[in-house]
């Protein structure tokens, strides 16, 4: 894992003493709250419906054992023994007190945290598939990237007042898990034609009031000329983004405005006008950086685990966690573990300290104390031994963390919405935890297969429900919540925006809509074929009417 | 005839704790039943005045309209009674 070195460490200890003298002086009211709120965001620091909330940088959602346990200790001490994981992959506190919050900051810079570039028009926390450097079917581990684009994003002082956030997710692998097409700049690991890695570069893709996807401006990026590309598309974007306009100023708007073909003209122009050995870090650094990637001392196995195969055959339980939480690993005899943290009934994204502490032991029992957070919000063991899954499965279903639904039906994202949120319009949560219980039976969800639902409380579209199979926005009219539903989404593979279907309904119509649709994709579909795959062959009125069909 | 104005009160969250307060008239208290109800827009625009005018102790001052001495809009009430869900807390 990347370890801060003495430039990180400093800067991070500094930006904490500054932000404590910076809370004094609000509480000793030197400070006015207009002057002191820019200060606070750009700490991480919001002000929800009951009380402040500290989301917390988990850069492209990669952390230590150490860390973990220092999110659960925070969690303890200054809030209320929990936290929320965000499909940003980061984690929020939502209790925490004004005065404390110094005190966190320096919890979290011991172990090289902070909250920096998690609010405000910067260059938010880059998030990554959770399954880099481990997935099978990678070209290499993007994060060496990553970690170099939050180098170069963080003091910019060209990115520090940009007309609006702006985020960047990236994935070294041909199957997008990092949602890219729905990002200010997506990135996607390609090779050239002599095999070396680059990267496709799309921008202008987004969510909130005006979702877009993302429109490829440049094919292939050598890996060395990336940054300076990047800052090329970051010179057009604030020189012509929107600042008079809120509601215009994200890049895809700019995109959308100028033309793809314009837009790209004008990177391209800006590109050959930077002096790119001034922006290109130099190899001395991007090997250090590498060399914090390389992969851990794998040991040598069987690519299958007569006792892993034991187990499954023995315990329908364990057989059916296995069918869905394991992903390919590149190497042999191990696999890459996703520990939902959607229980049924339960609280998408929340784990208790006792869980971050149980998730912390099990990375450093059965792996080589590493997690990693998911934009799905669910956690990642990425380095887990065929034959040891059995014990570290019983070690999750001890801390009910065992739950068997990655990728179904109750494997819901869900924004925190009116139940903590100031700008939402309705509550998330209840919703999903409505649907999750309609859909609890495990047996009936792996009939189903593979199926997103996501869970928005307003516009902004945190829970990204423009890209669920099945997404549900959450409205209010009349002073009553209502729900919109839109169906044909897709954040990864053939990217996809979904289209609304019926009129709104209440909440506790929801779970039934949600049980037509899926009826009516069991009927009609074919072999194998999942709920998307049949959308769109059927086309979405087949859809849309039997939302209708029952009677409303 | 013009609608008669909405009652409304002053509601805050407190600068050190952030926790959800409302003004009785002579101070912030977190007990959403003492709050003064402001019956006319001239009574309410001074109320805010005079927030502004402590905002060494609370922050995000606003109006929120009361029907029977009830807060109106559902975000007031999660607002003021906490999340709808049962989440994690501990020791509380
Ligand atoms: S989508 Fe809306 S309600 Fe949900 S977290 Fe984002 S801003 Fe809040």
């Amino acid at each position: 894992m990347y370890r801060y070195d003495d430039f990180d460490a400093r800067f991070v200890r500094e930006r904490t003493a500054q932000f404590r003298a910076q809370v004094a002086r609000r509480i000793a009211g030197e400070l006015t709250e207009d002057e002191f709120k820019p200060l606070r965001l750009m700490n991480g620091l919001y002000l929800q419906l009951h009380a402040y909330m500290l989301r917390v940088a988990i850069p492209y959602g990669t952390l230590s054992s150490v860390q973990m346990r220092a999110l659960a200790d925070i969690a303890d001490r200054w809030d209320r023994g929990y936290g929320h994981f965000t499909t940003r992959q980061n984690i929020q506190f939502n209790w925490p007190k004004l005065e404390d919050v110094p005190d966190i900051l320096d919890a979290l810079a011991d172990v090289e945290m902070h909250a920096i570039q998690t609010s405000g028009n910067c260059i938010r926390n880059v998030t990554a598939d959770a399954f880099a450097g481990v997935a099978a079917d990678e070209i290499e581990d993007p994060r060496p990237t990553a970690e170099l684009m939050r180098q170069w994003s963080t003091l910019h002082p060209e990115f520090s007042f940009l007309p609006r956030k702006f985020k960047i997710a990236i994935t070294g692998s041909p199957n997008d898990r990092a949602a890219t097409k729905v990002h200010d700049i997506g990135l996607r690991m390609v090779r050239d034609d002599a095999g070396a890695p680059g990267y496709e570069v799309a921008v202008g893709g987004g969510q909130g009031r005006t979702p877009m996807l993302a429109s490829v401006i440049r094919p292939f990026v050598p890996k060395a000329q990336l940054l300076a590309y990047l800052e090329a598309i970051m010179r057009v974007y604030n020189l012509h983004g929107r600042r008079d306009n809120k509601f215009k100023a994200r890049i895809k708007i700019l995109v959308h405005e100028l033309g793809v073909a314009e837009f790209t003209r004008q990177v391209e122009e800006a590109f050959r006008g930077l002096d790119g050995p001034s922006v290109t870090p130099d190899a001395g650094l991007v090997a250090a950086i590498e060399a914090a990637f390389e992969p851990p001392e794998y040991a040598v196995l069987d690519a299958s685990s007569p006792r892993f195969d034991r187990a499954k055959a023995a315990d329908p339980d364990f057989g059916r966690w296995a069918a869905t939480n394991l992903m390919a690993h590149k190497q042999p005899g191990y696999a890459a573990v996703t520990v939902s943290l959607k229980p049924i009934g339960g609280i998408p994204g929340d784990a208790t300290s006792d869980q971050m502490r149980a998730l912390a032991d099990a990375s450093e029992r059965f792996g080589f104390g590493e997690l990693r957070v998911t934009h799905e919000q669910n956690i990642v063991l990425p380095d887990v031994r065929l034959e040891q899954l059995p014990s570290l499965w019983r070690h999750l279903r001890a801390a009910g963390l065992d739950t068997p639904n990655r990728g179904l039906v109750t494997d819901i994202i869900a924004c925190p919405g009116l139940d903590y949120c100031a700008l939402a319009t309705a509550r998330s949560i209840p919703v999903a935890q409505a649907i999750s219980e309609r859909f609890a039976d495990a047996e009936r969800q792996q009939v189903i297969g593979p199926l997103a639902i996501k869970i928005s409380g307003c516009i902004n579209a945190c829970g990204h429900h423009h890209v669920g199979h099945i997404g549900v926005l959450g409205l209010e009219k009349n002073g009553e919540e209502f729900y919109q539903l839109t169906l044909g989404g897709a954040p990864e593979g053939d990217a996809a925006l979904g289209k609304r279907a019926g009129p709104g309904l209440a909440a506790d119509e929801v779970p039934g809509a949600i049980e037509r649709l899926v009826d009516r994709y069991l009927e009609a579909r074919q072999e194998r074929e999942t709920f998307l795959q049949t959308y769109r062959r059927l086309g979405h009125d087949a859809f849309k009417e039997a939302l209708h069909d029952a009677g409303h | 005839m013009s609608k008669p104005p909405t009652p409304q009160v002053l509601t805050a969250n407190d600068l050190l704790t952030g926790t959800v307060v409302f003004w009785t008239g002579s101070a912030w208290s977190t007990d959403p039943a003492t709050a003064c109800i402001f019956a006319d827009p001239a009574s309410q625009q001074a109320a805010l005045g005079d927030a502004e005018a402590d905002a060494g102790r609370v922050v995000g001052a606003y109006l929120a309209d009361v029907d029977e001495g009830r807060l109106v809009r559902l975000r007031e009430r999660i607002r003021t009674t906490g999340p709808t869900i049962a989440y994690a807390r501990k020791g509380a």
